[in-house]
């Protein structure tokens, strides 16, 4: 569409911007009017194709000319795109541009911008036009940045004069002209070189920002920034001058175009700032803002001289600090904050913040002068916003802006030379208890939800936005209880707990009680452990047991509930050294179960985890927990499994004898359950997939509550104890009630497995029973075989290959006679015993062995296939480590297999070294090193793969160097590296020099960038460390070390 | 209490310190890096932080500042099956941060394909072999976690049980993240 006058210019002729038809102008202008005009809004298709044609003719060489084209157009959105097209043609087509017409691109922008501001020019006072003047600032901000320096020096200075002199002589005259009102011809001079002001702070504030917002390297950020340091005069005069205060005489006009300058400088200032100004231009600028204070934009740069500038983290306190704490201390900044109430005015919260900053900036001077009343006045403005009337994060936003400001004064205060003088005698200390007491009284004021008491609108009338955001202050709120502990230790404690007392004692509302139990409850991050002064006043009848017996009605007192089990929770540990106060926090945790869902699942948790806890001490009371076992039917499905889990960790606790028949009690009815689903499942799998689920999960819950816990095991200090039980244990395990159960669960995992039918969550409710019901360290009365479950699960994953049955065979294998059986721990067995044994070897032999087959025979399929690592990571991850386990685990089942089974074994192994997902790659690694290691001499398995070495040597070899010096990822080379080590000491010096040869001579192996020289140096370490490790006791960990290096930086040495 | 407290630890760490000087210098210079860089992290996360996360390092009993450990809670995103819940991450930074990324982890761990069942994040933002950039900031490493919980990676899971519900039972997925939510929601 567009043509050039003329296309071949003689070479002759001075180089110019490519000059248009008035007609193809016309065309454009018209594209563009035709884009901006209203009607075209409501056809987005239309639109988008005229968006694309201007696109089009942008990207075109000729569009160079479009900037001088179409800068002097009527309409704004034309002059518009004149000035985008200027930009985006420097920012992406700059090459194009003749070196010639550099300087005169600057030019040509200097005087449309001359031209677009121009009080002469109508067109500059077009209400769009204040676009188009910053796309042109942001066009020069990028020739400022493209030009080298000497063809564009002192650019913000020139702009500023471009800008200034756009202005000169004729300034009254526009203004009248155009209709600035009826003003006179002094405020009309005025408000045109107020008009001017402007621009000039915005240019600065636009060059600067692009200046930080373009990607530069280091050296040219550097350089720009040496360039433009001349101009900084220019920058600050032309900042301060527009900073003056207004003066409430001058009149209204005047004093609005005053405020806006004043803004405007504080904007731009904030940009510089943030750019990076020096002290002295800081020091300059510092005194004109304290005069604009509270003036929101004022505070603003402020906040960013104290957090950002070069006076950040406290610096500066004289020009800075001390002057700000004046100012916020004295009667403008009190008259600012006021009352403290009410919705707060941008200004105030300007000030909020900028109080925050200072503090923020300055607590270390703050609080090594903390004895100073001037400082004391600051923080007393502080608390006076964190009390700020209103709900917070709600009614106001004032407080928010405090709450992380505590946390660094505690900070400060810790690190605070004034402050090691003695805790109780210093008047440091002193001063800082009594603040930190004010705070934590404003605190739990601000905390209480609104209203007084029970009421029809809920908890205090709040919507339920309102009460999440309000609950999110009360959280944040918390943090500062934290860090107020820190300093008032148990004078806080003190204080909360006996108000809480006396508010229970007295009916105090809701309210007022759950307000000070957050706080207590809030303190539990920073109470030691062995308090025992004031935590047993709260968890006894004074206070927990008062509020045991509050009639549960209305939403507020199930908040309180909530706040009080949520408190128990906060303190589940503490009860394990108290365990005296258990017995009323389960009183209180019972009936909460039956509560509202939220209160109901906190307090089903809580109980899970104190009889977790502390089941040793909870033994006395199973006369407890066998009622709540009776009313297990009235709780949820997911507080039942809870508590199921709660109620078998506490008999884990009992003597074994005396568990025999709690245990029969809670799993029969459980297993029932079982049954009835997988009955159900047979007719309708999908409606019975919820109580197959449940009754899965209860099972699981079951094992867990019956593993030993290990702090258990660790407190239980008389060994002869824990071995004793362990013998009951294993006594017991025959008792005909026992073995009946274990039976019954194995059966209906079993058919369970069986009516699966490839649903998610029954897999996953599966998978957690098989693991948790073989997974004690030490037997339990119920822990299964792992033997039957492999079958199990190999026989499902037979019908349903899934790497989920792999990994459980892979976790099952693992726990094969671990821990020993009595017999193959037993000595000297009878003949009988020794009989007995090797039934029992036999039989280990056979599932393993089975296992092992069969799932070879599924992984293959998916594994064993091209491309089948790759595409599925999951059963690869899976397979290897199954392989991985049964390798270390068996070796000498592995290796007895038929040749053709141990030869898939090993080559599925090899192809896992091609992974590039790196846990498959890794576990694949794992499984050849095992493999090496637990085959070697003495093993009387050393034959055997030997042999298989030899076969697969050359290919493992080639596998691994391929893997690590080119196509495996980075993070698995140690992994790589230590089977290389364990690979080359199984293999005969002659041998490997031969393979080694073989492989690093093919050309481009394993990267083309392996030099041979490399690779040399490679083969003679090979061969060295196979000398060293066979002759001298050298570490294996140092050479895995070296050939971890090597293996990284020889290929591209 | 917190001057006897320092005190204690450095002599502790002179005595029983193995490397040799220049190490040492290199140790502390690097930990010093790592501190100033997360005392600077810490301002940034006050002065913005994304809505309804929170982050913040530990502190000792006695109330000193550990900046090398954060806590932080990160909201599932609305209309997402994660809505509801925060879950909390225990972000641990290595001595050569940021170097090295901090290493994240679930507390207590989820039920996310990318997360191993000890709670450890699997993210390439996290990984120094793979995204991780000195310049990544703590805002911008949560808001990556928060867009991980709903856009699992399946070419690299870490853990086996949520990988394979999340691939073979799409809506139980989805179910066992709801109910997850709910039990972490706030209270």
């Amino acid at each position: 569409m567009l043509t050039l006058d003329d296309e071949s210019q003689p070479p002759s002729q001075p180089v110019v911007f490519p000059s248009l038809q008035p007609a193809d102008l016309e065309q454009v202008a018209q594209t563009i009017l035709q884009l901006f005009n209203p009607q075209t809004s409501g056809n987005p298709e239309l639109a988008k194709q005229l968006q694309s044609e201007l696109h089009r003719i942008q990207s075109t060489p000729e569009a160079w000319g479009l900037i001088a084209g179409l800068a002097s157009h009527d309409d704004p959105n034309v002059r518009f795109f004149s000035a985008h097209t200027a930009q985006v043609k420097i920012s992406r087509d700059w090459e194009s541009l003749p070196e010639q017409l550099h300087t005169s691109l600057l030019s040509l922008l200097l005087t449309t911008l001359s031209n677009a501001i121009s009080s002469a020019n109508p067109q500059s006072y077009q209400p769009a036009n204040a676009v188009v003047v910053r796309k042109l600032f942001t066009c020069l901000a990028s020739l400022l940045l493209r030009l080298p320096f000497p063809h564009f020096p002192r650019p913000i200075t020139t702009v500023l004069q471009t800008i200034s002199s756009s202005g000169d002589g004729s300034g009254a005259q526009g203004s009248t002209d155009v209709g600035m009102g009826d003003v006179g011809t002094s405020l009309g001079g005025y408000l045109v070189g107020h008009r001017l002001r402007l621009w000039s702070l915005e240019w600065c504030a636009i060059c600067v920002e692009e200046m930080g917002r373009a990607e530069l390297s280091d050296v040219k950020r550097n350089a720009v920034r040496k360039h433009i340091e001349a101009e900084l005069p220019a920058v600050m005069s032309t900042l301060t001058s527009a900073m003056s205060p207004p003066d409430p005489m001058e009149g209204s006009d005047q004093l609005r175009a005053k405020l806006k300058e004043a803004e405007a400088a504080c904007r731009c200032a904030e940009a510089w700032v943030f750019y990076g100004l020096g002290a002295d231009e800081l020091t300059t600028l510092l005194p004109h803002l304290y005069g604009l204070l509270p003036m929101p934009a004022a505070s603003a740069t402020l906040v960013e001289v104290l957090s950002e500038s070069i006076f950040k983290y406290g610096k500066g306190a004289k020009v800075l600090t001390e002057p700000l704490l004046a100012w916020i201390i004295g009667p403008s900044g009190q008259s600012v904050i006021g009352s403290a109430d009410g919705e707060p005015s941008e200004e105030t919260l300007g000030v909020g913040k900028l109080i925050a900053a200072l503090i923020e900036h300055s607590s270390d001077w703050l609080v090594s002068r903390i004895e100073h009343p001037d400082v004391q006045a600051l923080l007393g403005v502080v608390l006076r916003l964190t009390a700020w009337k209103g709900t917070g994060n709600v009614d106001e936003h004032m407080s928010e802006l405090t709450l992380p400001i505590y946390p660094l004064i505690q900070e400060a205060i810790m690190d605070s030379d004034a402050f090691s003088a003695p805790y109780d005698s210093a008047p440091t200390w002193g001063v800082a208890r009594q603040f930190f007491r004010e705070l934590v009284s404003t605190i739990r004021t601000k905390v209480r939800w609104p209203g007084m008491g029970e009421s029809t609108d809920g908890l205090g009338g709040l919507d339920k936005d309102d009460r999440e955001a309000f609950d999110s202050w009360r959280r944040d709120a918390g943090e500062v209880v934290i860090c107020a502990y820190y300093i008032l230790r148990e004078e806080m404690l003190s204080t909360l707990v006996e108000l809480a007392r006396v508010q229970v004692e007295s009916t105090a509302t809701w309210q007022d009680i759950e307000a000070t139990l957050h706080c207590i409850r809030y303190s539990s991050e920073a109470v030691p452990l062995g308090e025992a002064r004031y935590l047993p006043i709260v968890f006894s009848d004074a206070i927990l047991g008062q509020l045991a017996n509050r009639p549960m009605v209305g939403r507020g007192e199930e908040r309180l509930r909530l706040t009080v089990v949520c408190l128990i929770q906060a303190y589940e540990e503490w009860f394990k050294f108290h365990p005296d106060h258990l017995l009323p926090i389960l009183s209180y945790l019972v009936p909460s179960l039956t509560s509202t869902r939220i209160i109901s699942r906190s307090a089903a948790d809580s109980l899970k985890t104190v009889c977790d806890i502390c089941r040793n001490k909870l033994v006395q009371h199973i006369g407890a927990f066998s009622e709540l076992h009776g009313k297990l039917g009235e709780l949820g499905p997911e507080e039942q499994i809870k508590v199921v889990q709660a109620i078998t960790s506490v008999i884990q606790a009992l003597a074994p004898p005396d568990a025999v028949g709690p245990v029969e009690g809670i799993l029969t009815p459980i297993c029932d359950q079982v049954e009835n689903a997988i009955r159900a499942s047979q007719t309708d799998a999908t409606a019975a997939q919820p109580l197959l689920v449940h009754a899965l999960h209860a099972l699981t819950a079951c094992f867990k509550g019956l593993t030993p816990s290990d702090d258990d095991i660790f407190d239980l200090t008389d060994d002869d104890e824990l071995e004793q039980k362990e013998i009951a244990v294993k006594r017991l395990r025959m008792d005909q009630r026992m073995f009946g159960l274990r039976l019954r669960i194995e059966q209906v995992v079993e058919g369970a497995v069986q009516v699966w039918n490839g649903d998610g969550e029954i897999a996953d409710a599966l998978s957690s029973l098989v693991k948790h019901s073989t997974l004690s360290s030490s037997e339990t009365l119920i822990s299964l075989s792992p033997l039957p479950l492999i079958t199990l699960v190999t026989t499902a994953c037979e019908r349903s290959p899934s790497a989920l049955w792999i990994s459980l065979a892979g976790t099952l294998v693992m726990r094969v006679n671990s821990p020993p059986s009595a017999l193959t721990v037993k000595k000297d067995k009878t003949v009988e015993e020794q009989v007995l044994y090797e039934m029992e070897e036999q039989e280990r032999w056979n599932v393993v062995a089975g296992a092992a087959t069969r799932l070879l025979s599924v992984a293959s399929n998916i594994v064993g296939v091209p491309g089948g690592v790759a595409e599925h990571p999951d059963v690869a991850e899976a397979w290897y480590n199954f392989s991985s386990n049964l390798s270390s685990r068996f070796p000498g089942i592995l290796l007895r297999l038929p040749s053709t089974i141990v030869e898939t074994y090993v080559s599925l192994g090899i192809m896992g070294l091609s992974a590039q997902e790196r846990f498959s790659l890794k576990a694949s690694c794992d499984f050849l090193v095992a493999l090496l290691s637990t085959t070697r001499f003495p093993s009387p398995l050393e034959p055997i793969s030997d042999a298989l070495l030899q076969h697969f040597g050359p290919q493992m070899l080639r596998a691994i160097l391929l893997s690590a010096g080119a196509e495996g990822p980075r993070s698995v080379i140690p992994n790589l590296a230590e089977l290389l080590a364990t690979f080359v000491t199984r293999i005969k010096g002659e041998a490997l020099g031969v393979w080694l040869d073989q492989i690093l001579g093919e050309p481009g192996f394993p990267d083309v960038r392996a030099t041979n020289e490399a690779k040399i140096k490679l083969k003679q370490t090979v061969l060295r460390y196979v000398f060293v490790s066979s002759t001298l006791a050298f570490s294996p960990l140092r050479l895995i070390s070296l050939l971890t290096f090597l293996s990284v930086l020889i290929w591209y040495s | 209490m917190s001057k006897e407290y320092y005190i204690a630890k450095k002599t502790s760490y002179a005595i029983t310190s193995q490397p040799s000087f220049p190490n040492l210098l290199l140790l502390s210079i690097m930990s010093a890096l790592a501190q100033a860089r997360l005392a600077e992290e810490r301002k940034q996360w006050r002065k913005d932080h994304p809505y309804g996360f929170w982050a913040r390092p530990q502190k000792a009993a006695d109330g000193t500042l550990n900046l090398m450990v954060w806590e932080v809670g990160i909201p599932g995103v609305a209309k997402t099956i994660w809505e509801g819940g925060i879950y909390k991450v225990i972000m641990t930074f290595p001595d050569d941060f940021p170097a090295k990324p901090p290493k994240c982890k679930f507390d207590p761990p989820l039920f996310h394909p990318n997360v191993y069942p000890s709670g450890t994040i699997c993210l390439s933002i996290l990984d120094e072999e793979k995204s991780w950039k000195p310049g990544i900031t703590i805002k911008q490493l949560v808001l990556g976690i928060q867009d991980l919980l709903d856009h699992a990676n399946i070419a690299d899971p870490a853990q086996v049980d949520a990988y394979q519900m999340f691939r073979n039972d799409r809506p139980a997925y989805e179910r066992r993240i709801k109910q997850q939510a709910q039990e972490r929601r706030p209270r």
